[in-house]
């Protein structure tokens, strides 16, 4: 028997407040957050109707989420461009499965849910201002979950997103739909225990050679920044924080110290005066700093960089930035390549900020040597809202995915230290000043995600291409017969 | 099998409603707080545009003239609190300036066309020179211009 369902619009509407809700707040509840899409979807209306009550979830489901609002500081265009950029893809969602939902096997409507959506996730991470969201960032801070981020090391994390949905799609099914999909439903239902099951049975390896890694969080707000470029007695304030904890770090017994992005905003490279305070001292052997700062190359030419320094002030290796953030960041120079930087510890990958949600970025530093990572940001900009959270969330999934310790530093915060089982220890957390220090182990083996990229989003393509060739197929045979 | 309430639209609609008013409401509440972060060395205060002379008060603190001078020039630099010049143009800063009895503010430096101006139990604020009175009475510190190090 079929359920007679709420208004499609109100549906659509409560899978946007969910979607919405599980980004910022709660990311178990990914799990159920697109039923009452699939649910509107699945009472019989035109495609323009189907498409706008999915734009409508989208758009005031996502603000009404307000995960995006720390965005308000970079200016409304950005806010409501990013909303609807978000929305659009659960028009492209609802579209897909208005148009081949129902018209082929039981099973392949239970796994269309699961490959549409994996689709429209992989489609944010292409194209010049693409802005990745997904579900394995929601979960990956929700323990019970955990164990699903097993497959990111095989899959990527699209793996896992496709698990999610398809959980969703298995809730519908079950629970709402009717009983003509029950075989179908019971077969996906066991697909997603299977892969639960997974991350208990094979736990990743953690790395062999230990590195004791020291990030720096000087918890400071932005305005304390903004302070410093007008007064000298503020910038001292600034200097004396991050120069007090990075004593602190250099004497801890840490063999790797790392800054957050652009902690100190002057040329400490060029005022010895500066660097004796802030940089390990000579009589601290032993001791590497990756200091994020600001780097001027050329009159014109600044660069956002993660510079190594060993004691006594010598530069061992440069990164610069390659990824920028569209428009707030104009100032910078763009980087040539992704590539790790070399330091007595061994290589290490540096995604600074923004960098660190873009899966290609982690790949490619890993690809390229790094036995360890290091995502180094500011956030202060957010405020105490939830993008730190998320951003922290993504750095996981670049632990996962590549199978690499992470040393997530960022200056307002959140600084942890995440192992590739996506395992957080010794956090900071907003706004709080610190050390966050332990035990990472370096790993040199590739991840079949790293090999391989997004070979998991192949396989989805070619499963909704044979049902679209089928669908295409079903319906030239009715055709004649009508 | 679970069934859904008689009137979900109804629910559903009520429960969107008050939840998008709720977080409407948390998310003004944070874009608009004002939050205090305690860092190793001091309190940072929001900053705010209720500094001097309508001036946007960018560090505020409630540091004493005294403690400031100190901290920023050294304790010798102390003077006798008496005008001895006049306009805030009258000289290079650092200087006191004095708009009114009882009143004293130390013009740190210059920052892009604004002035830099520390004001006793207030804080740090950068202000427009146009709003500063041409004529208040001003002294000259004999320190030199205040670097970072």
């Amino acid at each position: 028997m079929r359920l007679a369902a709420p208004h499609p619009l109100l549906l659509a509407l409560t899978a946007g407040f969910l979607n919405g809700y599980a980004f910022v707040f709660g990311g178990e509840a990914a799990l159920v957050a697109n039923v009452p899409l699939l649910w509107a979807l699945r009472a019989p209306r035109a495609v323009h109707s189907a498409a706008f009550a999915a734009l409508l979830g989208g758009v005031v489901g996502f603000l009404g989420g307000v995960h995006i609002y720390g965005i308000l500081d970079y200016g409304w265009f950005l806010f409501w461009g990013f909303s609807l950029y978000t929305a659009s893809q659960m028009v492209l969602y609802a579209l897909l499965l208005r148009h081949l939902w129902g018209r082929t096997r039981p099973l392949v409507d239970v796994l269309l849910p699961a490959a549409v959506w994996t689709l429209t996730e992989w489609l944010r991470t292409i194209g010049p201002l693409c802005m990745p969201a997904s579900y394995v960032g929601c979960i990956a801070d929700v323990p019970a979950l955990r164990p699903l981020l097993a497959l990111a090391p095989f899959t990527g994390g699209l793996g896992v997103s496709f698990v999610v949905a398809l959980v969703q799609s298995v809730l519908f099914h079950g629970l709402i739909a009717g009983p003509s999909h029950r075989r179908a439903t019971l077969f996906a239902a066991g697909v997603a225990g299977i892969a639960l099951a997974f991350g208990f049975i094979v736990p990743p390896s953690l790395g062999d050679t230990p590195v004791r890694v020291a990030g720096v969080q000087g918890g400071l707000p932005n305005t304390a920044y903004d302070a410093a470029r007008a007064d000298p007695a503020a910038s001292r304030d600034v200097v004396r924080t991050y120069a007090t904890l990075s004593e602190q770090a250099y004497r801890s017994g840490a063999e790797l110290v790392v800054w957050p992005e652009t902690a100190v905003r002057l040329p400490v490279t060029e005022v010895p005066a500066l660097a004796a305070m802030l940089f390990p001292p000579a009589d601290a052997p032993g001791v590497t700093l990756i200091a994020g700062l600001p780097r001027r190359v050329a009159e014109g030419d600044e660069r956002n960089s993660a510079l190594v320094i060993a004691p006594g002030g010598r530069i061992l290796d440069v990164y610069d930035k390659v990824r920028l953030v569209p428009g707030h960041e104009a100032l910078y120079t763009p980087g040539v390549v992704w590539r790790p930087v070399e330091t007595p510890v061994g290589r290490v990958g540096v995604l600074i900020c923004l960098e660190s949600v873009y899966p290609e970025v982690g790949r490619a530093l890993t690809l390229g040597g790094a036995e360890l990572l290091a995502v180094i940001s500011n956030d202060a900009g957010f405020g105490r809202s939830p993008i730190a959270r998320h951003m922290t969330n993504r750095a996981i999934v670049q632990a996962v995915e590549n199978g690499r310790w992470v040393l997530r530093v960022g200056q307002a915060g959140i600084s942890t230290l995440i192992d590739p089982a996506g395992r957080t220890a010794s956090t900071l957390n907003l706004f709080e000043h610190g050390l966050v220090t332990g035990t990472a182990r370096r790993r040199t083996d590739l991840t079949p995600y790293t090999r391989f990229g997004d070979w998991f989003m192949g396989v989805v393509a070619v499963g909704l291409a044979i049902a679209l060739v089928s669908v295409r197929r079903r319906a030239g045979r009715r055709q004649p017969a009508g | 099998m679970w069934r859904p309430p008689r009137a979900p639209s109804v629910l559903l609609g009520g429960a969107l409603l008050v939840w998008t008013a709720l977080r409407v409401r948390a998310a003004d509440a944070e874009l608009n707080a004002r939050p205090v972060v305690d860092g190793p060395f001091r309190r940072w205060l929001p900053p705010h545009d209720d500094g001097p002379f309508g001036g946007h008060l960018i560090d505020p603190r409630s540091n004493t003239l005294a403690n400031e001078l100190t901290a920023r020039y050294g304790a010798s630099v102390l003077p006798p609190l008496s005008p001895t010049t006049r306009g805030p143009g009258a000289g290079d800063p650092p200087r006191l300036i004095f708009p009114a009895p009882g009143e004293t503010h130390l013009v740190v430096g210059t920052w892009g066309g604004d002035l830099v101006v520390f004001t006793p139990g207030l804080g740090v604020a950068v202000v427009d020179p146009d709003r500063v009175p041409a004529d208040v009475p001003a002294r000259p510190l004999d320190v030199p211009r205040e670097r970072v190090f």
